[in-house]
């Protein structure tokens, strides 16, 4: 496919590797994380959820919050935000700007309160610099825990965001030094992988899956990189450049239009009605609405939606607060609509694959999958080809290990989470438990006789873990199945589904894999 | 409407990159199959990708993005699967090979 001289080769191939080799167990967590964290919605339902008839956005809220903002402190009714939990709550954040002590960078200071949005019962009421606490504003440890690993590999903030985004750049180094390199990717796209295991056969496995996901690998670690960079370092830069180093005229200038300020007391609009008249100008789903300066004659209703059927982009929908009145669509950045406000816009949708529900999810889902499968078949071919050195059979081993090993201790982490999350917090044991887990899984890898034996085993583990862990939900007083059903709360149903049939999969595989090598040793 | 139109698409898509895949010299070269007596390549792959302009068309941005993740990710597959009456090389034993 390119025209490059034996040396560009050689210079191309020895990026494309040592990236890969240097990176790629890492490059492997974010990516196999990122796959779970896709369905962070399902997962955090499935852990979390309790039975709803609808999404508490989509009930009337407005009687709700009003009855909210008389329980907080009045200095904490600035501003609104207001979001979905795993049931029938939601969250309603009350809450003004203050430094934070402990970054002292600013923050948002208030009151949360998680409330039943059909009863109006408060269930949970939290104070303080709340972003700090993830237990205060998400109902799953699970779901947190693992969107974290991905994010930031669970390291602190910025660090772990300049780690995975170096990551995306890495990923992007060895997506466009792979393409360059193949000179026959078209005539390959077809070719499955040589039988007999032989070197040929890892080729074949790396370049297949690399080749049919090429554009999206691109555009995954793209958006990734650019999501991790955008708050460590593009947005403090551009604060520090264009506004002396003022983030909150940043933010006012780039995400929030002009109004005239008026301090005037007046009350807010009807919050229901705004949402209704939301939802017909923009037909997806309501996901977050934010108030801002509650109580006053220049507040402002913010209204963010899924995209419609068809569409990519979110929308945000602007209201005059006190009065009601539409004021028009936000655009993605600044004032007016722009091509870079549009391409700042499409890096959300684009990376996490939400813009058409289910359907994008499980495809996007599928992509992470494809993405694991380069990823690993990459470090495969690496060490194949250098099989017999002692330090690359080693580091061979501890590719399998961490291949098998991250899944097993995800799930160990879900095990944790469940058994934690009637009587402990589930916050402290969920981490503890991935911990746990990564740690059998290295004792299983470590102490196997050969690489070989390594398989049965941890498919044995992994069937285990899946098999176990609808139970253990059902025995941690999840909702049953009946319920589930009877409610028609799919989400709870198929996880659970899924993962009896990935346990009894990966237990007929072990056994399979058994047979196999007696026939072999005969 | 999007999903129907999507899942079409890519039902039609999925049975030209079959037939462009059963048909593909190299991958029979390599599994030792005769060389396939007629392709038409140019018009299965218009036939795999012209559904994406229905779809841009009738779906929008977002069902194409669904219909070209859901047509990659159906590639591989279709590709990754060896020919049915591909010879079986003696002594091939699972590994330990994560994949």
């Amino acid at each position: 496919m390119s025209r490059l001289s034996q040396a560009q080769l050689r210079r191309l191939t020895a990026i494309h590797g040592w990236s890969g080799i240097t990176l790629g167990l890492l490059l492997y967590t974010v990516i196999a994380t990122g796959t779970a964290a896709v369905f962070g919605g399902e997962i955090g339902r499935w852990s979390a959820g309790g039975i709803r008839a609808a999404d508490p956005l989509e009930v009337p809220i407005d009687a709700r919050i009003r009855a909210a903002a008389t329980q907080v402190d009045p200095a904490h009714l600035d501003d609104i935000a207001i979001w979905t939990g795993e049931g029938r709550d939601i969250y309603a954040f009350f809450h003004t700007h203050a430094e934070n002590p402990g970054t002292g960078a600013p923050d948002d200071l208030g009151t949360i309160l998680r409330l039943d949005a059909t009863s109006g019962e408060f269930l949970e009421r939290n104070e303080g610099f709340i972003w700090d606490q993830p237990a205060a504003w998400d109902g799953s440890a699970l779901r947190r825990f693992l969107v974290d690993l991905h994010v930031q590999l669970y390291m602190p903030t910025p660090w772990g965001l300049i780690v995975t985004g170096i990551l995306g750049l890495a990923m992007m180094a060895a997506v466009i030094s792979g393409l360059l390199m193949h000179r026959h990717l078209l005539r390959d796209l077809f070719v499955a992988e040589r039988p007999g295991g032989r070197l040929v056969s890892a080729r074949d496995r790396h370049v297949l899956a690399a080749s049919w996901s090429l554009p999206f690998a691109f555009v995954l670690a793209f958006t990734g990189s650019f999501l991790s960079f955008a708050s460590t370092v593009g947005f403090p830069l551009l604060a520090s450049i264009a506004f002396g180093g003022d983030d909150e005229a940043m933010s006012a200038a780039l995400f929030e239009p002009p109004f005239a300020e008026d301090a005037t007391p007046a009350p807010l609009a009807d919050l229901d009605a705004i949402l209704a008249d939301s939802r017909a100008q923009a037909p997806g789903p309501v996901t977050f609405v934010e108030v801002a300066r509650f109580g006053r004659a220049d507040a402002r209703v913010h209204v963010w939606h899924d995209p419609a059927a068809g569409g990519v982009l979110y929308v945000t929908n602007l209201y005059d607060g006190a009065a009601g009145t539409f004021l028009g669509r936000q655009p993605q950045v600044g004032a007016a609509p722009s091509v870079g406000g549009t391409l700042y816009g499409l890096m959300y949708p684009l990376h996490f694959g939400h813009f058409a529900g289910i359907a994008s999810r499980t495809v996007w889902g599928a992509l992470g999958v494809a993405l694991c499968v380069v990823t690993l078949s990459g470090l495969h071919l690496w060490t194949r080809r250098r099989a017999g050195a002692a330090i690359w059979d080693g580091f061979a081993r501890s590719v399998d290990i961490v291949a098998w090993g991250l899944p097993l201790a995800m799930l160990a982490a879900a095990w944790g989470f469940l058994l934690s999350a009637p009587a402990a917090n589930p916050f402290v044991w969920t981490p503890w438990s991935f911990v746990a887990g990564a740690a059998a899984a290295t004792i299983v890898g470590v102490v196997a006789p050969n690489r070989r034996s390594l398989l049965p085993r941890y498919r044995r583990l992994l069937g285990i873990a899946c098999l176990g862990l609808p139970i253990l939900r059902l025995a941690a007083g999840g909702m049953s199945w009946a319920d589930a059903i009877l409610h028609r709360q799919p989400d709870v149903l198929t996880v659970d589904i899924l993962l009896l049939l990935a346990g009894i999969w990966f237990l007929r595989r072990r056994r399979r894999a058994g047979r196999l090598a007696l026939e072999a040793a005969e | 409407m999007m999903l129907p139109v999507v899942l079409a698409a890519t039902a039609i898509s999925t049975a030209a990159l079959s037939h462009l895949a059963s048909t593909d010299p190299k991958r029979r070269r390599v599994f030792h199959l005769p060389a396939p007596r007629r392709r038409h390549a140019g018009a299965a792959w218009a036939a795999s990708l012209a559904p994406g302009a229905i779809v841009a068309v009738v779906s929008g941005a977002g069902g194409l993005f669904v219909w070209l993740g859901a047509v990659s990710i159906i590639g591989w597959a279709l590709a990754s699967a060896r020919p049915r009456r591909a010879p079986r090389i003696a002594g091939v034993v699972e590994n330990s090979d994560p994949l």
